[in-house]
């Protein structure tokens, strides 16, 4: 009797310990499947990202008669930095890269300054008409900016209070310098200001009253808690908005090519690649296979400052991308 | 109790001048960047404009409505060009919708190598941009790289390219709009992508706001992971999305290779101020309402906390 007992006990328990190993069996083989599936997916969207570039780089790599070669496909054979040579001074480089670089920081720094400040009067420091400020200043994003461009054009061409400009640069209007695109990054206007107001905003709504009101009740002013409390914590959405601004105003064509047509910038010199060739060599290169080995190299080249800050900073980016706090 | 209300009263007051005086520069520029030119360019699109013989400058003359009568029934493809803009927003906006929202939901698991895949994903917010989709528009070099073969007809349309994959789905007997939509959509995959950088980051932030306890409740109770989506995941991200929705119109609406964006553009360089800004005003009146209505259907069906 206790001997059935004991092992009908065993059995069971026998029984149990195979139900459970298959179990583990199960689960274990369904993770290793999702996780197959789900780094099939991850790699082949990051190939779909790459792939231009890696076109773009084998592409500007190749010589003349490498193009012309049926057996090369993606190696040249006699691979040459000629091209980026080439459009190096087609772009006017060194001086592109100079006005582009000064362009892209200030008006950053000057639109996260305005936007955070804006942003924080809006969720928490409301005043008799902040909605609609707040309302328009989202709502600049729908409109087209060729809608009113030759307005913003006329703004600048004549922009002189009290004869100031023309005594300080002797030239009337602001038209090619910097200053058209720092005046409007500073007011609010830069390139889609609106999203970054609207982020900020959504990013204070989610900051908790009682903290500033302990704030308030220790004496503190709606200034010093803006830059000791509400700063520190902005930080991350901070991060992300610079990032964000500082691509789009490198990127940017439109606006410099508006206030700006005679500087040389990075963003514009690409999409006017095929004259500055022209500048280059004198006519028109009757070539479009070349010509295409020389606007690849001059996409890298326009791209490549970009990417290395970008990839030596990632994980300070990423991170702060993260816990940027962004809740629609 | 007078003295609290006092004390209180005067704090609002000096949140008030404060904020007012943060907001001055957005203040400044709203009026005087936004506000203005944009009355400006409605007052041009009902006049007549004409460069002045006798001084410099320009002359508005009054033209009441005509130059809306010429963009819809004297100029050839205005209409053609609007129907296009809103028709590859409806198309194009909910697969980048999708498509964020999978990427976001692909790089918010845990697998090995996943900071690189992020870095990867947010790679498109850098180096798509107008002038590089200029260049890269009909580069010779390229096309050759990508035609895949040179053994069969059909795959020398490219390489991330469906011809065949249109042509196989097609022998199932399926109708021929949705073969194409379906191969136009893999055909601009990248360019899909390449318009989603922003939502994926939007999209990634809520879906780490949610709080793993959600899920624990959930686990506990017994769901699966499809109730975990459906019932937990998508509810508390789809006031993300909604923003998602949003942006991704406004973006297909402004963007640089908009047929109407292009067309107006073009006016205004050609100097047809008063054609220009009405064809600009007809358009941005169409997106505002199409943008209102999104929004207010949109925010019917989004899940939000009740915020005290």
């Amino acid at each position: 009797m206790k001997k059935s007992m004991l092992v009908e006990l065993i059995t069971n328990h026998d029984r149990e310990a195979l139900y459970s190993a298959s179990r583990n069996a199960a689960t274990k083989i369904r993770t290793f499947v999702w996780r197959l599936v789900l780094l099939m997916l991850v790699v082949g969207i990051s190939f779909v990202i790459i792939y231009p570039l890696i076109v773009k780089l084998s592409v500007s790599l190749m010589s003349r008669p490498d193009m012309n070669d049926v057996a090369v496909r993606w190696i040249a054979k006699q691979p040459t930095l000629g091209n980026f040579a080439f459009s190096f001074d087609a772009m006017v480089y060194p001086t592109a890269l100079v006005n582009t670089l000064v362009v892209s920081i200030v008006c950053t720094f000057l639109q996260m300054f305005s936007c955070c400040l804006a942003s924080y009067a809006f969720v928490k420091l409301r005043f008799p008409g902040s909605r609609l400020v707040f309302l328009l200043a989202v709502f600049s994003l729908v409109v087209p900016p060729q809608t009113y461009m030759v307005s913003m054009y006329s703004q600048f061409l004549y922009f002189d209070p009290f004869g100031l400009v023309t005594m300080l640069t002797g030239k009337e209007g602001l038209i090619n310098t910097f200053w058209p695109l720092f005046l409007r990054s500073f007011f609010g206007s830069g390139i889609r200001n609106g999203l970054y107001i609207y982020l900020m905003t959504q990013f204070f709504r989610n900051i908790p009253n009682e903290l500033e009101e302990a704030a308030y009740v220790d004496g503190a002013g709606p200034f010093k808690i803006f830059y000791r409390i509400m700063l520190p914590n902005a930080v991350p959405i901070l991060v992300t908005i610079a990032v964000f601004s500082f691509v789009w105003q490198w990127n940017d064509e439109f606006y410099s090519a508006l206030f700006a047509p005679r500087l040389d910038f990075i963003s514009r010199n690409l999409y006017n690649i095929n004259d500055k060739i022209r500048i280059i060599t004198g006519a028109y290169v009757d070539d479009p296979a070349y010509t295409s080995l020389l606007k690849n190299a001059a996409s890298l080249l326009a791209v490549a400052p970009l990417l290395i800050v970008f990839v030596i900073a990632q994980k300070f980016f990423v991170e702060n991308f993260e816990r940027s706090g962004i809740v629609g | 109790m007078r003295d609290k209300n006092y004390y209180t009263s005067k704090i609002a007051r000096q949140k008030a001048r404060t904020g007012f005086v943060f907001s001055i520069p957005v203040i400044f520029g709203v009026v005087v960047f936004f506000c203005i030119p944009l009355a400006q360019s409605l007052v041009v699109a009902f006049s007549n404009v004409s460069p002045n013989k006798a001084g410099g400058g320009l002359v508005y003359n009054p033209a009441g409505w005509s130059n809306f009568l010429y963009a819809f029934t004297n100029h050839p493809d205005y209409f053609r060009k609007l129907v296009e803009a809103i028709q590859t927003m409806v198309t194009t906006v909910p697969i980048i919708l999708f498509m964020s929202f999978f990427c976001a939901i692909l790089i918010n698991q845990k697998f090995p190598g996943r900071s690189i895949a992020r870095v990867i994903f947010f790679l498109p917010i850098i180096y798509a941009s107008s002038a590089m989709l200029k260049v890269d528009s009909g580069d010779v070099m390229q096309q050759a790289m990508q035609s895949a073969s040179y053994k069969s007809i059909e795959a020398s349309q490219g390489f991330l390219q469906s011809f065949q994959l249109a042509e196989y789905i097609r022998q199932f007997g399926l109708p021929d709009q949705f073969v194409d939509f379906l191969s136009s959509v893999v055909d601009r995959v990248y360019q899909i992508i390449s318009l989603s950088g922003v939502q994926i980051l939007i999209m990634l932030a809520a879906l780490q706001s949610i709080s793993p306890s959600l899920y624990e409740a959930a686990h506990v109770e017994g769901a699966g992971g499809w109730e975990k989506f459906w019932l937990i995941t998508f509810p508390m991200a789809s006031s993300s999305l909604l923003l998602c929705l949003i942006y991704s119109i406004i973006d297909s609406f402004v963007a640089y290779n908009n047929p109407i964006v292009q067309l107006t553009q073009q006016m205004m360089t050609d100097m047809k101020y008063g054609y220009s800004a009405a064809m600009s005003w007809v358009y941005f009146v169409i997106v505002s309402s199409i943008l209102a209505v999104v929004a207010i259907i949109g925010s019917r069906f989004v899940f939000t906390y009740d915020r005290k």
